[in-house]
């Protein structure tokens, strides 16, 4: 089915390009218009509807994202991009005439072209090709301002996963493509910001409800993905599939899952069952977002030595995928303020976790975890052995306890300092909790996109 | 005119199969095949009226004479595949044809085709013997290159033979060039097995390394692939025989291939290099290992896949083998992975991901309650069965099998799912080697997805016959036993495919059995009979009536195997001894018979006839001279063992 897609793309793009040389009684047009026709027919044969998208610089087609197809034909998606079209629907029926119009209306020149292209589409009466934008928020289209700062997707993308994840819990169609327009945002921004970025799912509160929890999973599980050296798809559905690993739990009781005191046995026994649920809902999904989310669903608490729940008559060591999604859930979870524990200090957390190396974790895998995020994390506020204060900018593999920071106080003496060339003589001393201890210091933080989030009051 | 022509030609072509089927069973000085002979000349004569020189030209699958095609018959397609297999392109008879010249044609034709190669085909029997008559066209090589199956592996061992002992330079280039699709038609152990062949490649790769040294590489490359799949264990005493089919290549040849091996080749494991440094050689290890080492890809191609790590780990450790392989290599990969941690490593693997997916399919239905939810895993198992099926996960499938057996009461929603499965094992079940885990499963089924025809094109027309495909076939269509004798019946005058159907009667436990080999055995020639009879002896008990009745008939080769089944039983046995020599009138003819009877007991050691024995040799007449001498040696000779 993909590959036909492809063709039929390759053919639609060839059409266009034969449209804006060529009259339309040419011979050369007619037989571009042609195959493409009998390229979508062929589509359509197998389904009601075909719609193609355009993710940040990406066809897509349902959960897949047309990397190769994209780099081959770039200006073309910038020029459809420039029209306005994120997206096209063929419907079931389409005529060849309706066909011929939309491609007149994609090839003619864009002064012509003054009102919206589906408006134009509609007065031209094509009624089964409809062309738009992709939605990322159900309020309308992108806002190109908000999208740029990494708080600013960070927000957008908070808002579309949640209402993702309230579709998927409400047993409605989810809207991938403008999930993965989401997700591929954060993605591309983890490449040129993703200091930003980590810092965002560092210092924040965490709250089931804004399902804040699930994107710092899968904001975190696809900066280790791209670390790791994976491709660019492999990212996204990793960081996709990141986002419903808890999706389970969402339909327990908010009140055991919110509990502050102990839980029975029972209650115990009803979260272990989030995975299974998870599982077998994302199991509904699987046309439109793939395998990978059940994976990770169902996988995320099974732990190395195959421990950890559900417990299995068929037993399989969880997929890589699923051991990502795992390590940076429980690195979420340690990292976060919750109602049943205490907040953890960073070195505490590398501690615990060090000590599920070979039961929790693969013992190695533990360890490229943290040479990748450090044992302070990007946007930890830190006291220093000199007693300054200042917050960690980036890390160092070689060195996970020097990680570069920005002295924020004394304000005097502010500026970066690599700590791993003042390995003897200078070092982090302890971690200062944004809600306690290092709230003070947070108005001194630089760049203020923290404060557009959620920081304590 | 013409009506009578084609009249003749079919005559001709139906005594030759018939003849044919003589000489395979019988030597060619035996009367019996010498009168078969002389009644096919009168055929082949009465054509001469009509076409001399009589030519026959062969492909694969059909004959053509006097401008026709004779095809879909099967009389004229196992000619055709009979001619074919031997390398036979055309004939030609000429009229004045002798039945000596005939006997050593026919004798030769149905000579087993490894036999006939090894004698030079039938035109170097035929040069051999004075046969003015025949004409003989041979294949050329390129004819087999499409050609699949156990026979063609037999007919290159000599095409390999035949261009080295000629020196056919032009043939050998052209195996050269040709080798791979002729190398992919064997398996390691046609080469441990068979010397003929071992020595044929041997001397062509000795040739191609005097004369092409690229040539040599690639072919002796191809050859040592062959080994590298291979997944049976190879003896030390065969081991040397292959070892020196490789004894030419250099260490980079190896080194080359090696890491060819573990880049490119799934299905390579560490049993297979086991194999492989075995073939190199011990004493060569350090001058193989030094040239991996050079011939090292990046660290980049090494950590690219896990695949690749996992083998090299694995060869490492000697996991997946009993042996772990030599010092010397694995210090070699050792430096080479030096410093490359599991960091390095870490790959995502779509194949493993849908591994898990399907196992977590498989844990999901077997907790789940809600019928709702079990409808959207069946569906989802249910598409996940095509790769499963392509990957031919034995262990998965077993899996699957045994929890659908357990959600029965929930059958009507794994249907889609039962059919597929039953369609792929029905499908697979019909190759000579089919794995123990899909014949085990194949038993499971209860449903077929299929109809008796699919079974009965099957066995007579693709002519596939295994335990496990019959064992389905009369499980799922037992009212059809009638159908399939009728099918069996068609296949009367096609010994090779009844004695392959008795074979596997024999070894294998399937309904209808007895039934089968005595309908078999009904309509059969001698030598077929006497199979089935040796098959009967698998059966539990013996079907006395049956077997009174081949007594009571006129082969000794077959009252033999009929007496030594009833013999199973004592009481059997007494009474089968009392019809062999219940004979009234010792007279003329019956003197005869009464010795064939004394040599079928006295070579099976019948001690319940020592009564019958005793009394024949003390007939006094002497026109029961013969008996009474024969009784007289049995009786010594059963003395003498004893003693």
């Amino acid at each position: 089915m993909l590959e036909r897609i492809e063709v039929f793309i390759r053919n639609l793009l060839a059409s266009l390009q034969t449209a804006k040389l060529y009259a339309t009684s040419h011979p050369i047009f007619a037989k571009s218009i042609d195959k493409a026709y009998e390229s979508l027919q062929e589509v359509l044969g197998e389904r009601e509807e075909l719609a193609i998208g355009i993710v940040g610089d990406e066809l897509a087609f349902e959960k897949e994202i047309f990397f190769d197809l994209s780099k081959q034909v770039k200006p073309a998606i910038a020029y459809l991009k420039s029209r306005g079209i994120e997206r096209m629907a063929f419907y079931l029926g389409v005529e060849k005439e309706e066909f011929v119009q939309f491609i007149l209306l994609l090839a003619a020149p864009k002064e012509e072209v003054t009102a919206d292209p589906q408006e134009k589409l509609s007065a031209m009466g094509v009624k089964n090709i409809t062309v738009g934008k992709v939605r990322v928020s159900p309020g309308g289209p992108v806002q190109e301002k908000e999208t740029k700062t990494a708080a600013g997707i960070y927000a957008s993308s908070s808002q579309h996963v949640s209402d993702s994840v309230r579709g998927v819990l409400n047993l409605e169609a989810v809207d991938h493509l403008a999930l993965r327009f989401s997700i591929n945002n954060v993605m591309e921004n983890l490449t040129t910001d993703y200091q930003e970025l980590l810092k965002l799912t560092t210092v924040k509160q965490h709250d089931v409800e804004t399902f804040t929890h699930l994107l710092d999973v899968a904001i975190l599980s696809m900066y280790l993905a791209s670390k790791l050296g994976f491709a660019k798809e492999v990212v996204l559905d990793i960081g996709i599939a990141a986002l419903f690993h808890d999706i389970g739990k969402l339909y327990i009781s908010r009140k055991v899952v919110g509990k502050t005191q102990g839980l029975t046995s029972e209650e115990f026994a009803l979260i272990k069952s989030h995975t299974v649920l998870g599982a077998e809902l994302m199991l509904t999904y699987v046309d439109s977002l793939g395998i990978l989310p059940v994976v990770v669903a169902f996988e995320h608490h099974l732990k190395y030595d195959l421990s950890g729940y559900p417990k299995m008559r068929f037993p399989k060591k969880p997929h890589l995928a699923s051991m990502i999604v795992s390590i940076c859930d429980v690195y979420d979870a340690l990292s976060e303020r919750r109602g049943y524990k205490m907040d953890y200090p960073p070195d505490l957390i590398y501690k615990i976790m060090s000590r599920e190396k070979g039961t929790g974790f693969e013992p190695s895998f533990v360890d490229r975890f943290f040479q990748i995020m450090g044992v302070w994390p990007i946007g930890s506020i830190v006291a220093l052995s000199d007693a300054r204060v200042a917050i960690v900018t980036d890390e160092h593999e070689d060195d996970i306890f020097a990680p570069k920071v920005n002295v924020i106080f004394p304000e005097d003496t502010r500026g970066v300092i690599d700590l791993r060339e003042h390995r003897s003589a200078l070092k982090i001393e302890r971690f200062l909790n944004p809600w306690k201890e290092g709230k003070e210091f947070l108005r001194l933080i630089n760049g203020s996109e923290l404060k557009k989030i959620d920081f304590p009051k | 005119m013409d009506t009578n022509k084609d009249e003749a030609i079919n005559d001709f072509l139906k005594g030759l199969r018939i003849v044919l089927s003589n000489a395979s069973a019988y030597p060619k000085d035996h009367p019996y095949f010498v009168k078969s002979v002389e009644a096919f000349k009168v055929k082949v004569d009465a054509l001469f009226a009509f076409l001399n020189p009589l030519q026959i030209s062969v492909s694969p699958d059909s004959l053509f004479i006097d401008g026709r095609k004779w095809e879909k018959q099967l009389v004229y397609t196992e000619l055709a595949q009979n001619f074919h297999m031997r390398k036979v392109k055309g004939i030609e008879l000429t009229q004045g044809i002798g039945i000596d010249e005939l006997v050593e044609f026919l004798s030769s034709l149905a000579l087993p085709v490894r036999e006939l190669l090894r004698r030079g085909g039938i035109q170097g029997i035929l040069k051999e013997v004075r046969s003015p008559h025949i004409v003989m066209e041979e294949l050329d090589y390129s004819q087999f290159l499409r050609d699949e199956g156990e026979e063609t592996k037999d007919v290159w061992a000599y095409l390999f033979k035949e261009a080295i002992d000629k020196r056919d330079s032009r043939k050998i280039n052209e195996f050269a060039d040709n080798f791979d699709k002729i190398i992919k038609k064997f398996k390691a152990k046609d080469f441990s097995e068979n010397e003929e062949l071992r020595d044929s490649l041997y001397s062509f790769l000795s040739y191609l390394r005097v004369t092409n040294k690229e040539k040599f590489c690639r072919c002796a490359g191809e050859t040592l692939k062959i080994f590298l799949k291979n997944k049976e264990a190879i003896y030390d005493e065969k081991l040397d025989k292959i070892k020196s089919l490789f004894q030419d290549l250099n260490n980079d040849d190896f080194a080359g291939m090696f890491w060819d091996g573990l880049l490119t080749d799934e299905s390579v494991d560490n049993l297979n290099f086991n194999l492989f440094f075995q073939i190199a050689g011990q004493e060569r290890s350090k001058g193989i290992a030094d040239s991996m080492a050079a011939k090292a890809p990046g660290r980049d191609v090494l950590t690219r896949t896990p695949r690749v790590v996992k083998k090299i780990q694995e060869l490492m450790s000697g996991a997946g083998s009993n042996q772990v392989v030599s010092d010397v290599y694995r210090n070699t990969l050792a430096s080479l992975f030096k410093g490359i941690t599991f960091n390095e490593t870490l790959s995502f693997d779509r194949a493993l991901l849908y591994d898990n997916y399907r196992h977590i399919l498989l844990n999901l239905v077997v907790q789940e309650k809600h019928k709702k939810r079990v409808s959207v895993i069946a569906d989802k198992l249910a598409e996940a069965w095509g790769v499963t099926a392509k990957e031919n996960g034995f262990a998965y499938m077993q899996s699957l099998v045994e929890v659908l057996k357990e959600r029965k009461a929930d059958a009507e929603l794994f249907e889609g799912l039962q059919k597929q499965i039953a369609s792929f094992l029905e499908n697979n079940i019909w190759e000579k080697e089919t794995a123990p885990q899909l014949a085990a499963l194949a038993e499971t089924l209860e449903k077929s997805s299929q109809s008796a025809d699919f079974y009965f094109n099957k066995i007579f027309n693709e002519k596939k016959i295994t335990p496990e495909g019959l064992r389905l076939f009369f499980r799922f269509f037992p009212q059809q036993l009638n159908q399939l004798y009728s099918y069996l019946e068609t296949k009367r005058t096609d010994m090779e495919f009844l004695l392959e159907m008795v074979g596997v009667l024999k070894d294998a436990e399937v309904p209808f059995k007895k039934e089968l080999l005595e309908r078999i055995f009904s309509f059969s020639n001698e030598m077929v009979k006497v199979e089935a009879l040796k098959a009967m002896h698998s059966l539990p008990g013996s079907d006395e009536g049956f077997l009174f009745s081949v007594l009571q008939g006129e082969s000794t080769p077959l009252k033999k195997e009929a007496l030594l089944l009833l013999c199973r039983e004592k009481q059997s046995c007494s009474k089968g001894v009392d019809i062999l020599f219940a004979i009234k009138s010792h007279f003329g003819v019956k003197n005869k018979i009464l010795v064939e009877h004394l040599s079928i007991i006295e070579e099976l050691r019948i001690k319940d006839a020592e009564f019958y024995v005793n009394a024949l040799s003390n007939k006094p007449f002497f026109w029961n001279k013969n008996v009474r001498d024969k009784a007289q040696e049995v009786l010594r000779n059963w003395h003498a063992r004893k003693n």
